[in-house]
């Protein structure tokens, strides 16, 4: 009886939507490398790290059967978090910031040469990076806003994909945990740093504050304090996934548990979890509502947006889902999204408009296993996409076709 | 005697050409300079040295302030005591920033405002430099 019930049981879990997607730990080209792009790149980059260090570094020194080797294995994990991961972290974000992000956009819109300077992250040197460029054209107002916020808009591309991952999975690793919090929170900690005289140029949000008033001088609407960026990201800080790192984080250090469970509201079986993220963008800013779904049904987001630029109040609406549909071995996986936004994506900067206009995006990703031995496999992914000009993180600015190919590594 | 040259400082191509095409029928040498080449460290001061325009119509675009300072920049360095006629898409927007001793012609994409340009081109060619 008891072998039926469990044959029942891994049945049940088996043919059940979530445990059948099993997601890998995808990296996808596309010909400029956006900030998509980039930002898979950076998550796996991320995860094999993590993962390759987990296999060579323990997680504890000693046995603990006395307190002080319990003591000294709590203090190792916290030295070892704050000083060995916790810099390989931020050298990621700091390179996917620079690299992805500002160079995402600046190679997606200008063709001029592009430079970037990353200095060895703290405590062991500075931790900052910088993006230096020459455009061949001079940029509109809502590419200047692009450019700056690329750097934050590609480091919370990550944040995504490692919640998403969390969500599907019901859990995640400590080191997940603080590559999450080290990402979604950069454009809180960015917004946190600038002063009320809004920074020297060449401070992200200091340029972006400066070329989002100097538009809405021109449009005669009100424009935006330091103060009231700071006030308005605090809606970011409404992240249950965040408040599970944390204390994931803090229970990793006090007794190496390496598993983070990631609770989810459960309503008829659903699994759901509603996130808020703060955004800039290339037209305002922009909260978000991001309602990840799983469980009885395949692993889908809605996510909800509404924003602020000069004259209008733009919002959009975005539905993604994997496993959409299968046949023999390939997986397909969809997204939807549907805007009102201004025309940012023009390029000429004499012709700057403020009204807003409907833009849709609809895409398609297949993956397929490939075995390269009976051990090691992966997953060939091609995504085809058609968008219509205007603004959704993570993809270009343009309308048109967005293809992109790559690799799904699974990694447990 | 050598036709005067005017220097036509701009980003748009469309906008660019009209106003070459009609300050060269008023009898002058048009010198086009994208504003994108000033910023990426062309070598302003030579060329000015070597063509010797006697007026610069310079467009200025959004975001205003950061393009009224690249001009400021450029007025109080490599170009001291040349002749402006300014344009913009905003002369509103822009009127802000100049204050009232400075015309500056409201100039669209389609260049409807050009004649009154052209007479400032004029103008400002007969007027003598300024230190």
């Amino acid at each position: 009886m008891r072998a039926v019930l469990l044959a029942a049981a891994i049945g049940a879990y088996a043919s059940s939507p979530a445990a059948a997607q099993q997601l890998a730990s995808e990296a996808l080209f596309d010909p400029d490398l956006t900030v998509g792009a980039g930002a898979t790149i950076s998550a796996t980059i991320g995860t094999l790290v993590a993962h390759a260090e987990d296999r060579a570094i323990p997680d504890r020194l000693f046995d603990e059967p006395d307190a002080p080797r319990r003591t000294a294995n709590v203090t190792y994990r916290f030295l070892k978090q704050i000083f060995f991961d916790a810099p390989q972290e931020e050298l990621l974000l700091v390179f996917n910031h620079e690299v992805f992000g500002h160079g995402g956009r600046l190679r997606e819109r200008f063709h001029g040469p592009i430079g970037y300077h990353i200095e060895v992250p703290a405590p062991y040197g500075g931790g900052a990076g910088s993006t230096s460029f020459v455009l061949d054209r001079e940029p509109t107002p809502y590419e200047l806003l692009a450019i700056s916020a690329g750097g934050m808009e590609s480091t919370s591309v990550v944040a995504s994909i490692v919640a998403e991952r969390a969500l599907v999975d019901g859990r995640m690793h400590p080191r997940d945990a603080l590559r999450y919090l080290i990402f979604e929170f950069d454009t809180q900690g960015y917004i946190a740093s600038t002063d009320a005289e809004g920074e020297e140029p060449g401070h992200d949000v200091g340029d972006f504050l400066r070329t989002y008033n100097e538009l809405a001088a021109s449009a005669g609407a009100p424009g935006l304090t330091p103060r009231q960026l700071r006030r308005e990201s605090l809606a970011g800080l409404a992240n249950p996934v965040g408040a599970y790192a944390l204390f994931g984080i803090a229970r990793y250090w006090w007794n190496g548990a390496t598993d983070i469970g990631v609770p989810t509201l459960s309503i008829g079986g659903v699994r759901y979890l509603p996130l808020v993220r703060y955004r800039l963008t290339p037209y305002g800013t922009e909260w978000s509502l991001v309602n990840a779904l799983g469980g009885r049904v395949r692993p889908m987001d809605i996510e909800l947006r509404i924003g602020r630029s000069p004259l209008e109040t733009p919002w959009g609406i975005g539905v993604r889902q994997r496993g959409v549909a299968r046949w023999g071995g390939w997986i397909v996986d969809a997204a939807a999204d549907m805007w009102r936004q201004p025309p940012i994506a023009g390029t000429d900067p004499r012709r700057v408009e403020f009204d807003l206009r409907t833009g849709t995006r609809v895409r398609a990703r297949v993956s397929h296993p490939v075995k390269w031995s009976s051990t090691y496999g992966a997953s060939l992914i091609v995504e085809v996409g058609a968008k219509s000009a205007g603004y959704v993180p993570g993809e270009p600015l343009r309308g048109g076709v967005v293809a992109r190919a790559g690799i799904g590594l699974p990694v447990p | 005697m050598a036709q005067p040259v005017v220097a036509v400082v701009n980003t748009n191509p469309d906008v660019v050409e009209v106003l070459k095409a009609r300050i060269e029928s008023a009898g002058f040498v048009v010198l086009v300079i994208h504003i994108a080449e000033i910023r990426a460290g062309l070598d302003v001061r030579a060329i000015f040295a070597q063509h010797d325009p006697k007026v610069i119509v310079y467009d200025v675009v959004p975001p205003y302030e950061r393009n009224w300072r690249l001009l400021q920049h450029l007025r109080e360095t490599t170009l001291v005591g040349r002749q402006f006629v300014l344009t913009s898409p905003n002369e509103r927007a822009l009127a802000k920033l100049v204050g009232r001793d400075e015309t500056v012609y409201e100039i669209l994409n389609d260049g409807a405002e050009i004649d009154a340009i052209v007479q400032a081109v004029r103008e400002a060619a007969r007027a003598r430099p300024t230190s």
